[in-house]
This record gives C-alpha cells, structure tokens and sequence, in this order.
C-alpha cells in the first residue's frame, strides 16, 4: 500500500485532485463493476427501503386517482407519471454512484453559485412560472421544475467542504462559512417568496455546524431566526393564516381547517387494520393534494395503523442506517455530508408528518419517495446515490487498509489528521 | 467531536412522538374528528320505492312511476359564485336565491328534473350540490280516466281514486340506501351489487277499464257538457252480467300530471260516485219491477193519467205538462208518465219499499273498490208520508249516485241479480303474487226473469216509439230509459235546474252493456233526459259498435 492510496480518500481536493491518476481511477471504476456493480450490495438498505417506500407511493398514488379524485382527468397518468420520475431518479442514483465525491467536491462552489442562479432566474419573467402568487419554478420548455432542489443538494456539499476544510473557529467559523452561505442561498428565496424553502435550508445549514461544531452559535442563531421567521409569518397574510388554520382548525371546520381536520379524519377513518386499498373515502374530494402532501393519511386511511407505523419504521430504519454510516465516517467534511444528504431527505419527512399530524403548520412540503412529485423525487434519489457513494468510498478505505490497520476508526483518524 | 451522536439522538425523539401521535390518530381519535368523520360522508338516503303501475283490461299502462333526479345544494360546501353556471337550467328566483348567503345543510334547488336536464346539472360538476333519486308519477293519458285513478302526493302516496283506494298495494315503502357523498352531485351507492338501477318486480293493479270504451265515452260526454253548457256530468258504462265497470268518467276533469288543477275540489270530484243527484224517471224501471215483485201493480192494468194529479199534501206533474189519458203499465214506462207512476207509488207500503231500495242498493255505500264513494239519501220510512212515497216513484225524493243507479239497473238487465260493481280485475304485490282477484259477485236475486223481460221490453220501446227515441240508433238495437230530475234547493224544487240523464243497455237480445250517461244541470234551455243525454248515449253507441267492428275479435 503506497502513501498515494492514503490520499485517494483524503477527502480534501486540493490534495486528491493532484494524486488520483487518471488510469487508477478508471480501473478502479471497472473493479467496482466486477466486484460489485455500483456498490448497491454493501450499503443495501440505503437504497431498499426508499424503493420500497416509492413503490408503495406509486401504489397509493394509483389506488387514489383510479377513483377521480379533485382535477385527475385520466386514471393511471399520475402513477405512470411517476413511476417515469423513479426511473429517472434511479438511473441518477446510480450515475452518482459512480462519480468520485472528490470531483463533486472540488465543483461544489461553482454548483453552488449555479444553483443559486437558477433560484434568481425564476424571479425573470418569462422564465420563471408564477403558481398561486410565488415564483418558485423554472421552465425551460420541455421540463418544468424547482430550482430549490438544487440548490438544497449544492448548499449541502459546499457547506459540508467548507465545514470541514475551514481553518476558522467559534464564532468566525459560524459566521464566515455556516451564516454566510446560508445567507447567500436563502437570499432569492425571500424574493419568490419560497418560506417553506428558507426554513428548510436553514435546518439544514444550522443542523450541519452543530453536527461539525457543536450546538453553541446555531442555538444562539436560532433566537434571532426565530424572531426572524415570526416576523416573516406575522407580515404575510397566507402564512398567518395557515397558522391560525394550525392553532383552531375546529373553529373553521369547512374552510380555514378543513384540510388539517380532514387528515385527522383519514387517520381515524383507518383505525388499526385500515379501510383496505383503494376503499378509503377521503380521496374523494375530501383531502385536496392527496396524492402530494396528503398522501401519508391516505396510507393512514387505507392501511390503518399498521401502515403507518410500518411506513415511520422503515424511514427510521433508514435513518438508523445512515446513522451507521455516519458512525463509520471520520472525516469531519465527510461526516458532514453524510449529515446534510440525511436530514435534507428527513427534514422534509418531518415537517411533512408534521403538518398532516396537526403537530407544525401546513408548509406544502412533500412526503420523501412517497408523494407524487417529478424532480424532488429525483432529487431525493440523487441524495441517495451520494450516500451510497461516501458508503461506497469508506469501504474502499477500509479494504486499501486492511492489511495495514484493523480498526477502520482508527484509520480514519490517521487519515483526517495526515 | 462530542455533538456527534447528539442531532441523532433527537430523531429518536421526533421518530418516538410521531408513533405516539399515530396511535392517538388511529385509536383514540378527537370526539370532534369521530364526529366528523360518523357524519361527513355516510348518508342514509331514503329512496322511493317503485309504486305499483296501474292498467287497464288489456294491458294499457294507465298510471306509472319513472325516475326523477331533484337537486339540492348544501350551504357548507357550496360557493354562490357557482350559481351563475346554472343558468338556464333552474328558474331565475333560485339562482338568485343561491348566488346569496344561505342557512342550514337543504337548500332544494330543484324537484323532478327531467333525466337530460339532470345529466347537464351533473355534469357541471359543482361542489356542494348533490343529487337525489325520485319517483315521479305519470299518466299517460292525461285526463282520461283521471278521477278513477286518481293522484298520489309527492311521496308517492295516493291521494285520490284507485291510487288512494289501493295504496297499501301499490305503495311501496321507501327503502334506504347508504351512499357515499361526493360533492359535484354524484354519489356512489355501496352495499349493492351495481345493477340498482335494474326495475325490480313491482305491484301493479289490472283495472275492468277499457281505456278505448273509456276514450269515448270521454269524448262525447264533454262534447255534451260543452254543447249544453252543463255544471257537471257522469257516465258510466258496466257489464250488467258481471257487474264490472268497463268505463267511468266525470265532468270537469282534471290532469293528474299537472298539479295545478287539483286545487279545484268540484274538478277532482268523481260525480260517477262521489255525487248524489234525484235520479228522475231512470229510477221508474226500479221501482216498477219492485212493485211488479211486490204485486203492487199487475203488467196488464191500465190508469188514468192527466196532466196533474193531487196526492195528499202535494201534486204530481208530468213532465210535458199535458195528459196523456189512459195508459197501460208499460206505456207508463215508454211514456214516463209521472202520473201514473204516482198511482203505483201510492200504493207501496213505506217499510216494505224501504227495505226493497236497501236490498237494492240506495242509501248505502256499495263495495266499490275505491273511495270516495257517496252513500245517497232515502228517507227513513217514517218520513214517507203523503206525497213522498209518490215522489220517490219518479225518481224524486231520494238522492243516489250513478253508480248505485247503474247497478240498480243492472238486474233489471241481466235476469234478476243484484251483482256487485267492481273495478278491480287482479291486484298483485310486488313478489307477482295475485293479491285481489275482481269477479262477479251475486249479492241476491231481486227480479224474476219474466219481470226482467217485461221492463226489457218496455225500455226497448222508450227508444223505438217513446221519450228515448233520440238515443235510437239502426247499428244496434238498444234499450233504455230517459230521466228528467228536477233540483232541489233548500227543499223546493227550482225551475230551470235539471238533471238530465238517460240509461241504457245494448243490444237489446243479449245484453252486453249498460251504459248511463247524467248530465247535470244543462243551462242552454234543452233538458229533457232525451234531449240531452239520448244524442250522447246513441253516440257512445255507435263508437263502441265501431270498436266492436274493428276489434280482433276479443271480447272488448
């Protein structure tokens, strides 16, 4: 084993860039072929149970239009609609799969101002759609989508590297490299105005310093975001009210509650065992966006408590798999990563449930793989596909270190501190 | 490296506490989420049930239900700002009604569509209104018949006639139907296998009507009313051997699908039994072979009859105001002389011919089947005194319905027997079983046939050579017998107030029909029974001899 081979994994790309040599890396491509094509076995679960979990959406999405429920013209368009979005987002996860995260890695600031471009491009007219008062998608004629999802998969990588890279401590840390590309990305989104967006990078962002620098300054931060966003809610008319809607859905059960009260009824309708597939009553006009938002009471509503409960076990059993993963990384950067790739699937899973639950106010996020949605569906594969990758990468590590050191922590650290 | 497994430890707690709030979702949900959910989209929709059809002797539909969609909108899901899409398609008040704010859960905005107005209001697919499934009831042949049959409420229930009369047979209780409430009107009905709207067996009810005997007789009764511009008239038409009624109408008459005429009370009355009227010489056949029977009278004897005879505290008039000398038994009947029925009138004994017009038919409700039926008047036997019993003889004195005088008539008809009048062939019940069967029905023998004979043949000569010769008629031989009543009013009898009616059976040999025609109080100066109700019963004659040309060969 040469010192070369330590660096292929050192994470640092000013370093790995100027080591890896083109013909190793593609032999190794090819080694990974034969040993284990796209190292969908090593890190199995990874990727199974968000297959399971979307093919069970493209179910439910199917057993909810087959009745005609609000604004569905043909029966199985939605569910061959995103049984075609799956594809494309597994061919993504394993086109990531195979993509060193070093080259990612040294890209991730030019991704970062890319996307960033993208979210002002839908403030320009013409390119940017207008839905219901908020400038949230681009279309670029044959497809339409969020740039926001890109932006959430750049921010992570770049503030993953910047994490772990920088030099800075404490408070500069925080405020030179967390607040500040937090700053930059949310930026445009106050202009779309996109709310559920902010909040949710900004989960991100925060959630990433404390996982790499401790709970002291994101916590401080958090007084004055919260202030922040009060402030946001208290001006804007819509968000005031789905917070009012939040806080006394009964004294408005036909209008203002009628979604939220109307989810509660789905769960109740389920009881334990369920109504059975396809024989729940609130799809029928009954839960507006059953197929996107709403789609875990319909589970709730068909599935009983059994559904549900087994839909939170296999996301927490996912989680408990990343959090494996994570506890095998040691690279600060990497284990960054590792962080912002999970919560930005389980942030979303959160407020979600949340919100359907009447535990958080409605934010019109989508459920992660189950919900009927195009390029966030992609998105969320992508996500796995770098999972899979950095579980990918640590293997490699430790397989290179066999025979040198058992203990991959300990090789890990000897690699960090290189 | 100390916060590493902290922000994890956190996902514990949120996984834990949205389990938690799953069980509590599921299991033991908000009352007010219980409620909801019990209420929101489960109704119990009662649906009308499929009331029993109604025909005539030879399968005629005569009365049925079909389906009719009503419309309604619920306030809590409907937005008034829909309304203006359904114009034109619901009247203008309504719209106007429902483009406001609105109260309650049931606002009707429509009852008894018609299935394309329905379907283009279903396809606008509005929240907040629904659809709900009717019966409407429907006649077919509008005023025809309409005072047998009669009318049924909105709910199905007969108000009226046969309908009322057979209700508990033709009505069929409202069952209900769990359906699942979808807005935009439709609903999805659970618990059946699909094919509701397959019609299930229903009851249905055979009439003795012909709706072709009953067409004409119709058609010429209210050509007559028109003519002689009468208040009111009847006409009844039986089999005099069986007793069934082959055709009943009434004058005014009514639609039974147009509700608006049904607020007149004197239109949706059934003069043919609902009204008692002084019969007037129709009633002197009766009471001639009552005395006949009685030996009141022998056939051969002859009397004196001038122009007006004196009896006790009144007189008896003919009705042409002049003598007529001396007349046989029978020419009292061809010549319906008032007098000399008087004679014989005089010598009945009170009890005795009370109880005969009671064994007869008068002065009771006959067993019909249908409401509404008049029981007349006869003046208790203490009561017939000085010129009553005379009185009566004529056809005055007494009140019956032209039913009873129909029926009445009918033995003199047949041979001598009483037979019950009845207008109901087979009733079956919704399982097919036969329920009712009509049929003759002999309720005693009142007249020896050699009497019956005898009045035969006098009422053949009233219309050869006496008062009916205006009904006579070259394609049958007919018989029957005229009948000028006059009107009392406050217990005097009023000028130019008549009734005018004539009864008659055909063909004389062999008698099939028995028809009477009354037409009430005619106001163009004719009132003479065989002035104005001879033309109508010749005519009806006439119509039925051509039916009879013209039938396949059943028996009409």
């Amino acid at each position: 084993m040469s010192s070369e081979s330590y660096r292929i994994d050192y994470w640092d790309s000013h370093i790995a860039d100027s080591i890896i040599e083109p013909e190793e890396s593609s032999k190794g491509l090819i080694q990974d072929f034969a040993e284990d094509g796209w190292s969908l076995r090593s890190n199995s679960s990874l990727w199974i149970i968000p297959l399971i979990l979307n093919c069970f959406g493209i179910l439910m999405i199917a057993s909810l239009t087959s009745q005609g429920g609000s604004g569905i013209t043909s029966p199985y368009g939605l569910p061959f609609k995103q049984l075609l979005f799956f594809i494309l987002g597994f061919v993504s996860m394993l086109t990531i799969c195979v993509i060193p995260l070093a080259y990612f890695r040294r890209m991730s600031g030019f991704f970062w101002v890319c996307a960033m471009l993208l979210v002002g491009a839908t403030l320009i007219p013409g390119l940017g759609v207008k839905v219901g008062g908020a400038r949230r998608w681009l279309n670029l004629g044959f497809i339409q989508f969020q740039p926001l999802e890109i932006l959430t998969l750049a921010v992570t990588i770049h503030l993953a590297k910047r994490l772990g890279s920088s030099k800075l401590n404490g408070e500069k840390c925080f405020l030179k490299v967390t607040l500040l590309i937090w700053l930059f990305s949310v930026l445009f989104l106050f202009f779309q105005p996109n709310f559920g967006g902010i909040i949710l990078l900004t989960g991100i962002c925060m959630s990433m310093h404390v996982v790499n620098r401790g709970w002291k300054y994101p916590l401080r931060a958090a007084i004055f975001l919260l202030l922040f966003f009060a402030l946001m809610i208290y001006t804007e008319n819509y968000r005031m009210w789905r917070l009012w809607a939040f806080l006394n859905p009964w004294d408005d059960p036909m209008k203002k509650g009628f979604q939220i009260i109307q989810g509660l009824v789905a769960f109740n309708n389920g009881g334990v065992l369920g109504m059975g597939l396809g024989k729940g009553l609130q799809k029928l006009n009954y839960l507006p966006a059953a197929h996107t938002d709403y789609i875990f009471p319909v589970i709730g509503e068909e599935f009983g408590l059994v559904g549900t409960f087994l839909v939170l076990a296999l996301y927490s059993f996912w989680a408990w798999k990343c959090y494996q993963l994570y506890r095998r990384s040691r690279d600060p950067s990497r284990t960054a990563l590792i962080w912002g790739m999970t919560v930005s699937i389980l942030f979303p899973l959160f407020i979600n449930l949340g919100g359907v639950m009447k535990l958080l106010p409605l934010s019109g996020i989508p459920l992660p793989f189950v919900s009927a949605g195009g390029t966030a569906l992609v998105f969320m594969w992508v996500r796995v596909g770098f999972l899979l990758r950095i579980g990918k990468e640590l293997t490699d590590v430790a397989a290179r270190h066999e025979g040198a050191l058992d203990d991959l922590d300990l090789l890990d650290d000897f690699v960090w501190n290189a | 490296m100390e916060s590493r497994r902290g922000p994890w430890v956190v996902f514990v707690f949120v996984f834990v506490f949205l389990a938690w709030k799953l069980v509590e979702y599921h299991c033991f949900p908000d009352p007010r989420v219980y409620a909801q959910a019990q209420r929101q989209y489960w109704s119990l929709t009662p649906i009308m049930g499929n009331r029993g059809y109604i025909q005539d002797s030879r399968g005629n539909t005569l009365a049925l239900s079909v389906s009719a969609s009503s419309f309604f909108v619920d306030p809590e899901h409907w937005s008034p700002s829909s309304a203006s899409s359904l114009i034109g398609l619901i009247p203008e008040n309504i719209i106007q009604k429902i483009s406001g704010p609105l109260e309650g859960r049931y606002v009707r905005i429509l009852r008894r569509s018609t299935p394309e107005l329905a379907q283009k209001i279903i396809d606008l697919k509005l929240d907040g209104l629904y659809e709900e499934k009717e019966k409407k009831r429907e006649y077919p042949h509008n005023t025809l018949l309409a005072h047998v049959l009669g009318y049924c409420d909105f709910d199905e229930n007969g108000q009226s006639g046969v309908e009322l009369a057979w209700n508990s047979t033709l009505y069929e209780p409202p069952g209900h139907r769990i359906l699942i409430r979808q807005t935009g009107g439709r609903s999805i009905a659970i618990g059946d296998d699909g094919d509701y709207e397959k019609e299930p067996e229903i009851s249905n009810l055979t009439l003795t009507i012909d709706i072709r005997i009953q067409y004409i007789i119709e058609k010429y009764l209210d050509e007559a009313m028109k003519l002689h511009k009468a208040k009111w008239g009847a006409v009844l038409c039986m089999d005099p051997k069986t007793g069934a009624v082959l055709s009943m109408a009434s004058w005014p008459t009514f639609d039974p699908n147009n509700r608006e005429g049904l607020s007149y009370p004197d239109r949706v009355l059934n003069n043919a039994i609902g009204r008692a009227y002084e019969p007037g010489s129709t009633f002197k056949p009766i009471f001639m072979g009552i005395a006949i029977e009685d030996g009141l009278v022998r056939t051969n004897e002859t009397f004196q009859c001038p122009a007006r005879l004196k009896v006790a505290d009144g007189v008896i008039t003919e009705a042409y105001k002049k003598g007529m000398g001396t007349l046989s038994t029978p020419e009292i009947l061809i010549k319906s002389s008032n007098v000399g029925m008087a004679q014989i009138g005089i010598r009945s004994k009170p009890l005795d011919m009370y109880r005969s017009l009671l064994n007869w038919g008068f002065g009771k409700i006959g067993d019909i089947e249908l409401k509404g039926v008049e029981k007349g008047l006869i003046l208790s036997p203490g009561q017939w005194r000085g010129v009553v019993p005379a009185n009566i003889s004529i056809g005055q004195g007494l009140a019956v319905t032209p039913l009873q005088l129909i029926a009445a008539m009918a033995p003199v008809v047949n041979g001598g027997e009483y037979v019950s009048p009845y207008i109901v062939q087979e009733a079956r019940n919704s399982s097919g079983e036969i329920v009712y069967q009509g049929r003759k029905n002999t309720i005693r023998e009142l007249l020896t046939p050699e009497t019956c004979s005898w009045l035969r043949k006098a009422m053949r000569d009233t219309v050869t050579s006496g008062t009916g010769r205006q009904a006579n008629t070259p394609l049958t031989e007919l018989a029957a017998k005229t009948g000028t009543a006059q009107v009392a009013e406050k217990g005097k009898y009023v000028a130019e107030r008549y009734v005018s009616s004539i009864v008659g059976f055909w063909p004389y040999e062999n008698p099939q029909y028995l028809a009477l025609i009354v037409i009430g109080e005619p106001s163009d100066g004719k009132y003479y029974g065989g002035e104005v109700a001879g033309p109508v019963l010749k005519k009806i004659v006439e119509g039925m001899a051509d039916l009879e040309a013209f039938d396949d060969g059943k028996r009409l």
